[in-house]
């Protein structure tokens, strides 16, 4: 179920109007109402793996009570290990075993056996990556005495399973559980917001995601006809596909969590404006990597601290090809995490690591033009990356970035679906524009709470969204949701 | 809280108006699947029919075939096989004097599948043109929106037919070569998942097909069109052979006759063919005449 | 040591790390009250510490801190 279809649209105008109106002001019957849907929208998917993640979410969430109340330091400590290996060899098992199997049957198959793989493919359940990460800093928060354990299990089962953000994230901390034990209330600007939240992350999806993908797809299907030209143009545009296509997702969840009432983590914040990649990484999506920040990346360097700055370089090199491999078994997405690790190497050893980066502006507000170039130049480099990142396999990657580099990057580019890449391409420089003047604002449209009239938001936003679906692309599944 | 219904509600009402008005103006347009259709819905006159994909409607120059009001060229391009069956239902029984129905059947169409491959474009894109211009819904899901797709029609009816295809109405002949002739080919397919699962389906509907030209008392030919040798040299043995599997295992249910083209001496020249597996207009013309010259048409 | 001469030598430290004279702390204060201080500048700022008491924390100790005040109790009880 996604976002942007039909069903999803019925399914949550029916668990809208269910919290709000039988079940209003009830804290304890929203969150059971809740955690019901989240399992529905959960085994709509994909009922098969609907076990998974209630005996899960049970065996985390004893193991938390248990780590709390353990009598040792030590017993305390190994329940906390006995979590960690849980979760991360559920993850292992799921993501990885998959990618064992069809190494091992490539092996054979170059030995002269045939083997018929699809039979012992585990399927993949999908969000594993996000509600094993959900699962695994609660138990450390515990130990590290940062939170304490929860005796509500239905609120508990509702933060690991949240439907908005069951499937693609934003990874929310377990902070996040005070909202369930809180009473919520509908509230007008949270209406607004959730609305509008929600129509932006439509249109940065359907409208310019989806227009991007299918030409950039049928480059990537012939790698070898295309020009240089051609290969470097969809490499950036892939880019922006990445980016709308999953922060359109992270802001649609924003924007239905806020109707029910909650508030979610940030995933993005405009990381086409970051200055070098320390500060692109902390705009990309940063519930991840605020979370490998304080679970592989902070206790590393806390390990390696005496070492000084190689110490700090290890530990960066090693979390970035964490934050590559949680995508999957592929050795592009080492090479992805390898490459952005040593990306980071000039910035320690120089020290920019260490500031934060304010941009400067002219006095048409627009950024001065060393920092515009850092930006281009952030943003190449992030190109760089997404195009290993999205390719099938290592050599793939390297014949892309060979096509490239030959004589016919200055031709004419040639890409097919003309009138799809007119339209994402007015659309991302609306966009741009959008979110450069409002780049400050907690929630990017924010402004549109000064309009106050229902029915004057209801033209707004009724028409918006007509005209959104007027325009959209094919429909494509969202990127984010095989991880 | 009222105020928050009140906006939600609003939105709703004024979007659904929007989206209904869009769908009544989309609603009076023309189109060219409604008109096929409707040429043979219950046509007493055509005794021969083409069914299929870009294959045959592509192959057919149309301007041969005038002269005969019993000859009728339904190939759609980019049509599926569970179209040919859905629409095989619907009409067939309706159409008295209907004797042959030819089909062609490529290596490639037989891996192609909406349930393997879900969420392509241009499937959706079909999905959406066979339920607003012929009625014929798959999986009797509701089609998603319309508007964008109109746009898209809207394109295909005016542009892309003059680049893609040589139309089965006859308005845009293409000429020569198309600039991508190496991408028709895809050269692993029958290996790649889930090429098992779609050549299963394929048979399965190809048996339906077969079965319903049976029960009407009509002759099915299969044919394989020509393809280009570039074609020829890229696609693997053993694709081939399933096809000709495919062929085997039908036959023994049901009576289907089975013409071969890929090979065959008169489509060697590489100026005759659009892409590697499409003939332009000149191959057009010869496929034409050589089929009504086979089956006596 | 008494208590508040380490609060004392802390905020000389976090001042000196951070490079920022305009630094108060209290028990109360936590990273997001400090502009400067981040996840990265925090490990800058123990090695800091570390020397300066010859002490050394452990793992846990460091993640644990939630605010200045939990920081200097553990430095208190080395």
């Amino acid at each position: 179920m996604v976002f942007n279809s039909l069903i999803f649209l019925v399914f949550f105008s029916v668990v809208y109007l269910i919290c709000w109106v039988p079940l209003k002001n009830t804290t304890k019957g929203q969150n059971i109402f809740l955690l019901l849907a989240s399992y529905f929208f959960y085994g709509y998917a994909d009922w098969r793996m609907l076990p998974l993640l209630i005996v899960a979410t049970l065996i985390f969430y004893f193991l938390g009570k248990g780590i709390a109340t353990a009598k040792s330091e030590k017993q305390s400590y190994w329940l906390t290990a006995l979590g960690v290996v849980l979760g991360v060899s559920t993850l292992l098992y799921f993501k990885y075993f998959n990618f064992f199997i069809e190494s091992f049957g490539a092996l054979l198959e170059t030995c002269g056996q045939h083997t018929n793989l699809h039979t012992f493919n585990i399927i993949m359940p999908l969000g594993i990556s996000f509600f094993t990460f959900r699962l695994l800093s609660y138990v450390i928060d515990i130990y590290r005495g940062k939170v304490e354990p929860i005796n509500d299990i239905v609120a508990f089962g509702t933060y690991v399973a949240f439907f908005p953000c069951l499937l693609s994230g934003p990874i929310d901390r377990p902070t996040f559980i005070n909202q369930l034990k809180t009473v919520r209330t509908i509230e007008y600007n949270n209406t607004i917001e959730g609305c509008g939240q929600f129509l932006w992350g439509l249109f940065k999806k359907v409208v310019i995601a989806d227009n991007l993908a299918t030409s950039i797809d049928q480059v990537w299907n012939n790698i070898d006809g295309a020009t240089g030209s051609t290969l470097a143009i969809a490499a950036i545009l892939y880019s922006f596909q990445m980016y709308t296509d999953f922060s359109g997702y992270s802001d649609m969840a924003i924007g239905v969590s806020r109707l029910l009432g909650f508030t979610i983590a940030k995933n993005f914040n405009h990381p086409f404006f970051a200055l070098n990649m320390a500060d692109y990484w902390r705009r990309w999506h940063m519930s991840l990597t605020s979370w490998l920040t304080d679970y592989v990346f902070m206790p590393l360097n806390i390990r390696f601290r005496d070492w000084g700055k190689f110490g700090m370089i290890l530990a960066i090199i090693i979390n970035m090809i964490v934050v590559g491999m949680w995508h999957g078994a592929n050795w592009t997405f080492a090479v992805f995490g390898l490459y952005h690790g040593l990306l980071f190497v000039p910035l320690i050893l120089s020290g920019a690591f260490f500031k934060k980066s304010k941009i400067h502006t002219n006095r048409l507000g627009l950024p001065v033009i060393a920092d515009f170039g850092r930006m281009v130049l952030t943003f190449m480099l992030v190109t760089i990356g997404l195009t290993i990142f999205r390719a099938g396999n290592i050599s793939q990657a390297w014949s892309y970035f060979c096509g490239m580099s030959d004589r016919t990057l200055f031709s004419i580019p040639d890409l097919d679906g003309k009138v799809e890449l007119y339209t994402a391409f007015v659309s991302i420089i609306l966009m741009l524009i959008i979110e450069w003047f409002n780049r400050d604002k907690s929630l990017l449209l924010s402004y549109i709470k000064n309009i106050q009239r229902p029915i004057v938001l209801a033209l707004l936003y009724s028409f918006t969204l007509f005209i959104i679906l007027l325009l959209r692309g094919g429909s494509a599944d969202f990127v984010y949701f095989q991880f | 809280m009222n105020k928050s219904f009140r906006l939600i509600l609003w939105t709703c009402v004024l979007f659904l108006s929007l989206w209904m008005f869009a769908e009544w103006f989309e609603g009076h347009r023309d189109s060219y699947y409604t008109h096929k259709y409707s040429q043979v819905y219950g046509n007493p006159a055509i005794t021969t029919l083409f069914m299929g994909s870009s294959y045959l409607e592509n192959c057919m120059n149309p301007h041969l075939l005038q002269d005969n009001d019993s000859i009728y060229d339904f190939a759609i391009s980019g049509r599926w096989i569970y179209w040919d069956v859905q629409l095989a239902e619907r009409i067939f029984p309706t159409m008295s004097n209907l004797k042959t129905v030819i089909f062609p059947i490529g290596y490639e169409a037989v891996y192609s599948s909406y349930h393997y491959q879900p969420c392509n474009p241009e499937n959706e894109l079909y999905m959406y043109k066979y339920s607003k211009y012929m009625n014929i819904y798959y999986d009797r899901l509701p089609q998603r929106f319309t508007c964008r797709s109109a746009l898209y029609m809207n394109q295909l009816r005016h542009k892309k037919w003059k680049d893609i295809t040589y139309d089965s109405l006859g308005y845009y002949p293409i000429v020569g070569k198309s600039p991508k002739w190496e991408m028709s080919v895809k050269r692993n397919i029958h290996r790649s998942w889930p090429a098992q699962e779609c050549y299963r389906e394929y048979l399965n509907y190809l048996t339906d097909f077969a079965q319903i030209c049976h029960q009407n008392g009509i002759r099915l030919i299969a044919i394989t069109f020509p393809c280009a040798d570039y074609y020829l040299e890229n696609i693997q043995p053993e694709g081939v052979q399933d096809l000709y599997a495919l062929i085997d295992s039908v036959q023994s249910h049901y009576p289907i006759e089975y013409h071969n083209y890929l090979y065959d001496d008169e489509f060697r020249a590489d100026s005759i063919y659009y892409n590697a597996n499409h003939l332009n207009s000149i191959g057009a013309t010869l496929f034409a005449r050589r089929v009504r010259k086979d089956f006596n048409l | 040591m008494e208590r508040n001469q380490i609060l004392a030598e802390v905020q000389e430290i976090f001042r000196d790390v951070l490079d920022n004279e305009e630094i108060e702390l209290l028990d109360a204060t936590t990273a997001d009250d400090i502009e400067e201080w981040d996840s990265l500048t925090h490990i800058q700022l123990i090695v800091a510490i570390e020397k300066h008491f010859k002490i050394k924390f452990t793992s846990k100790e460091i993640l644990s801190w939630q605010n200045i005040g939990q920081m200097i109790d553990c430095i208190a009880s080395k």
